[in-house]
């Protein structure tokens, strides 16, 4: 490991109080690059995600799993892969079973998912602990994250913007992916039962075509974004390679909140008497303490 | 009995061979009911027991045509075999039809050159159980010419020319054993030798059974492969022929819809072009707005009441080969560029902002991060 | 020490699972590549090369042969059986250019010379004897150097008087030059001859005319009117039935060319004739 006295990237002459500290009472003043020092445990250091989190993404994530591939299989039915998977599951006529019980699962995650949320909500509501800041529900905030994000990579701005407990990316793949659910759901209800759907829709040939193009497409599209840009961002690029944990563990490193969600983090120092101790305790150790 | 299996690297030209796979995996309840039924059936339909090819060979054909290489190449440079494997014929439903009831023509031997062609609607020295008349294919002759496919007096030329006969579709049925996960082969069959020789009963048991599988006997996936390959997807016969706009693109737009993708990946429930296009005479295809046609607006929900239930005025209006054409579906093909361009925006957006995050994190190189997994904590470049 | 960054610490089992998730990324990419270039369904920017490609590689012989196949399953209607085929190199030298199906000539009798195809070699019926020598036949297999059989027509199915199926379907009657001091020769000349693969070699090189010397040449040895048929098929013909394997009843039958069933069904049976137009 590197030495912890190398590169440092405050200088005293750069220092901007507003931009290169927090001040947190009790604690001190908290330089914006500490992610850089705090000791970190892969599996995760601070509560990010509740149980019913962690158990929707799981039924969610392994549903999409067999859907995606079942599905694109299907649709995909002429290229020359396809019969090789197709007997994977068992020839098509199975496979379509498999779909269906994936779907009613994954259609199931959705509505515990939207039963929690609304529940959680309330809950916080009568707690008067309800924050928008923490919620995913797009704020002007984001959008600004954005800009100074871009120039950030570009090399225009020293430090990461000070993000909420839910950043602009996953804020964006959150309603992406109701969407995503809302469109297939419907689509697929419309393959599922012709018949009765048939009924409904006020055309019902062009509410059939519809749903055909629109359920392949949406997954496509669906499984692309993931592959590409979810697990790129959340296990597969630098800092993040193996695996983050936050899925399985509910928690969240100290390093990647602090980088990452640093409003949550102080969140987290209000709630968590310890973490409070044990930054004020790094900040003293590194000579970080201000006057 | 020539009931052995066939010997290693040899294959059987008979079935048209396609990417599938065995059969559908579904188990089914054994259908107990229907194979004691058939049981009984067998025992009381077939009393023939001769099934050699010998049976049908009285005049001793296959002294000469058992033999593999009788052959020739023809004036046209066309290979001609004579062959008859006896073994194989011995298997066929045509084993017991004496050579001449279907080879008509030929009345000395050696016989002169063959310039005729078989007329399937012959009548043969078989009489079936149960009959009076000797059997013939008349009746299902006099359906077929009737249909779409049926030579007609105001067909063009090239139409009647094009028009597929008996032989362009059949090939001498071999028996195969029924599905054995629908109906308990061995057992059903082993009942009925309790009475009746193994000889016999074998083939009649095989015999029906063969027709309780399915609408056709065939599997949807021959189905398809033999409507389409010689002729419906080929397109410049189609074009030449002159066939609708919609029935020249009929095998794209099947293999697009959900039930040619399925029976592309092997389903064996799936429908095929039998299904829809014709009732259990399997031969009666007529063009759309024909009345007797099956696809015709007046029978479509009963056509799809075979597998369908609950079907509906709305539900017939569904389009099964649906096309994505810009003259037929304007709205449609809008909707899907549309669709497109979003897909393509929103993924090289979403990729392109990873890339530069990536990019922006990473001070080391690859082989770095893919040993350690890091990082981003502005170290420089490793030494 | 307490500020030291704990990141790299995870447990090592955990970077299989980074690595599926590499695979399966690297599959998708790939996937949307070919979706890109050559799949059907997307924008196919590479399939006109690809199909000027395969144009530039089809050949109008070759289509119209698998189509005559295709044709003549139909048209034979009994059930064609595929066979499996000798390798180009281990075919006698005959099969350069003559194929399984040589005579074309005699209207009435061509197909059935052509059946004898699948128990002689060419050299069997053709050969042009030699002073100094006497011919023997054997069975000749170009896998085996001492076939035993059993061999296709050699004996019937005693259940349904069939031919008996055989998984030998190489061996062929063949000619053997046996001199007076007792040696041996073949009468037999596969394709990988070195006569024969050197004609193949300069064969484009060759005019016309020179081609057609040497073939003349090759036929040196060879009798263009083959055996009449009761040269063999008779009691005393060239071939021992029995000798080669053939079960007696089928050795009788080849013997009298299953004459008695037929003259007694066909009245214009005409067997004395048969071979001479």
């Amino acid at each position: 490991m590197a030495t912890t006295t190398e590169n440092i990237a405050i200088t005293p002459e750069a220092t901007e109080p507003e931009r290169d500290y927090t001040y947190v009472e009790d604690v001190g003043n908290i330089p914006r690059d500490i992610y850089k020092y705090v000791k970190s445990d892969p599996l995760g250091d601070l509560p990010r995600y509740s149980l019913h989190i962690v158990a929707q993404h799981f039924l969610t994530f392994l549903t999409f799993l067999i859907l995606a591939s079942t599905g694109l299989t299907l649709h995909f039915a002429d290229l020359w892969w396809a019969p090789y998977v197709m007997s994977l599951f068992g020839g098509p006529d199975l496979a379509r079973l498999i779909h269906r019980f994936a779907a009613a699962l994954m259609v199931l995650a959705s509505v515990y998912h939207v039963i929690t949320l609304i529940a959680g909500t309330v809950q916080k509501i009568m707690k008067k602990q309800f924050n928008i800041s923490r919620t995913q529900i797009p704020i002007l905030k984001d959008i600004q994250d954005i800009t100074h994000d871009i120039r950030y990579f570009l090399g225009k701005e020293p430090y990461r913007p000070k993000m909420n407990k839910f950043m602009y990316k996953q804020k964006l793949h959150y309603f992406a992916i109701i969407w995503g659910t809302f469109v297939l759901i419907t689509a697929g209800t419309t393959l599922l039962y012709p018949e009765m759907m048939a009924t409904i829709w006020p055309n019902p040939q062009f509410a059939q075509d519809l749903a055909r193009l629109m359920h392949a497409d949406e997954a496509i599209m669906a499984i692309t974004v993931i592959v590409f840009w979810h697990w790129s961002n959340v296990h597969l690029v630098p800092g993040r390679f193996p695996l983050q944990w936050s899925f399985i563990t509910g928690k969240i490193t100290r390093e990647h909140q602090l980088e990452e969600h640093f409003m949550e983090y102080l969140h987290n120092l209000e709630e968590i008497p310890e973490e409070k101790e044990y930054m004020k305790k790094l900040l003293k150790d590194k000579g970080f303490e201000t006057k | 009995m020539g009931n052995k299996p066939l010997l290693k690297g040899r294959k059987i030209m008979n079935q048209l061979t396609i990417r599938c796979f065995k059969e559908d995996i579904i188990l089914e309840l054994p259908k107990i009911l229907i194979t004691a039924i058939l049981c009984i059936a067998a025992f009381f339909t077939f009393t023939l027991s001769g099934s050699e090819a010998d049976a049908a060979d009285k005049e001793n054909c296959l002294m000469c045509h058992k033999y593999k290489q009788i052959g020739r190449i023809d004036e046209q440079g066309r290979k001609r075999s004579y062959y008859v494997n006896e073994n194989i014929y011995g298997n066929t439903t045509h084993r017991n039809v004496p050579c001449r009831d279907c080879h008509s023509y030929i009345d000395k031997l050696p016989h002169d050159e063959v310039t005729e062609e078989v007329n399937c609607a012959n009548e043969c020295h078989v009489k079936p159980p149960f009959a009076k008349e000797n059997f013939s294919h008349k009746n299902i002759i006099k359906v077929y010419n009737e249909s779409v496919h049926g030579v007609h007096k105001d067909d063009s030329e090239e139409l009647k020319q094009a028009k597929p006969y008996c032989k362009y579709c059949h090939l001498n049925p071999i028996y195969t054993r029924v599905d054995e996960k629908r109906i308990a082969f061995e057992q059903t069959l082993s009942r009925c030798l309790n009475c009746h020789e193994r000889k016999g009963v074998t083939q009649a048991y095989k015999h029906i059974t063969h027709r309780l599988r399915n609408k056709t006997s065939r599997s949807p996936q021959e189905v398809v492969q033999l409507c389409s390959k010689n002729c419906h997807a080929n397109m410049p016969l189609m074009e030449s022929l002159k066939v609708s706009p919609e029935s020249l693109e009929s095998v794209e737009t099947y293999n697009e819809s959900i039930h040619g993708k399925a029976v592309a990946l092997g389903s064996q429930k799936a429908a095929d072009c039998i299904s829809c296009h014709a009732s259990s005479s399997i031969h009666d295809v007529y063009k759309k707005d024909h009345k007797l046609s099956t696809v015709n607006d007046a029978n479509r929900i009963n056509t799809c009441n075979q597998c369908h239930e609950n079907v509906n005025e709305r539900f017939v209006q569904i389009d099964v080969h649906s096309g994505l054409g810009r003259e037929e579906k304007p709205l449609l093909y809008f909707v899907n560029l549309g669709l497109q361009v979003v897909f393509y925006a929103s993924v090289l957006g979403l990729v392109g902002l990873m890339l530069l995050e990536t990019k922006g994190r990473k001070k080391d190189g690859i082989l770095w991060q893919i040993k350690k997994g890091t990082s981003w904590r502005g170290r420089s470049k490793r030494k | 020490m307490a500020g030291e960054p704990k990141r790299l610490e995870h447990p090592k089992s955990v970077y299989v699972i980074g690595f599926i998730f590499k695979i399966i990324t690297l599959t998708v990419l790939i996937g949307v590549v070919y979706q890109v270039t050559l799949s059907p369904h997307g924008p196919a920017v590479l399939v006109p090369i690809q199909k000027k490609m395969e144009e530039s590689q089809r050949s109008a012989i070759l289509d119209e042969v698998r189509r005559q196949e295709e044709y003549e399953k139909h048209r034979h209607f009994h059930n064609v059986v595929e066979y499996p085929e000798l390798p180009e190199n281990l075919r006698p030298v005959c099969y350069i250019c003559h194929s399984d199906y040589p005579h074309s000539k005699s209207k009435k009798v061509r197909a059935m010379l052509n059946m004898h195809t699948q128990f002689f070699v060419c050299e069997t019926c053709h050969i042009e004897e030699k002073k100094d020598a006497t011919v023997a036949y054997k069975w000749y297999n170009p896998y085996d150097g001492n076939p035993e059989g059993p061999f296709f027509g050699t004996s019937y199915d005693p259940d349904t008087g069939n031919l008996v199926e055989v998984e030998d379907l190489f061996s062929k009657i063949a000619p053997y030059f046996e001199f007076a001091d007792g040696k041996s020769e073949t009468a037999l000349k596969i394709s990988d001859a070195p006569l024969a693969q050197d004609y193949m070699k300069v064969r484009d090189k060759l005019t016309p005319e020179q081609r057609d010397n040497v073939k003349k040449k090759f036929h040196v040895n060879i009798k263009p009117k083959g055996h009449e048929c009761d040269k063999c098929h008779s009691k005393k013909g060239i071939l021992d039935f029995k000798k080669l394997a053939f079960s007696p009843n089928r050795a009788i039958d080849l013997e009298q060319l299953n004459i008695k069933g037929m003259v007694t069904k066909y009245e214009k049976f005409y067997i004395p004739n048969l071979f001479s137009d």
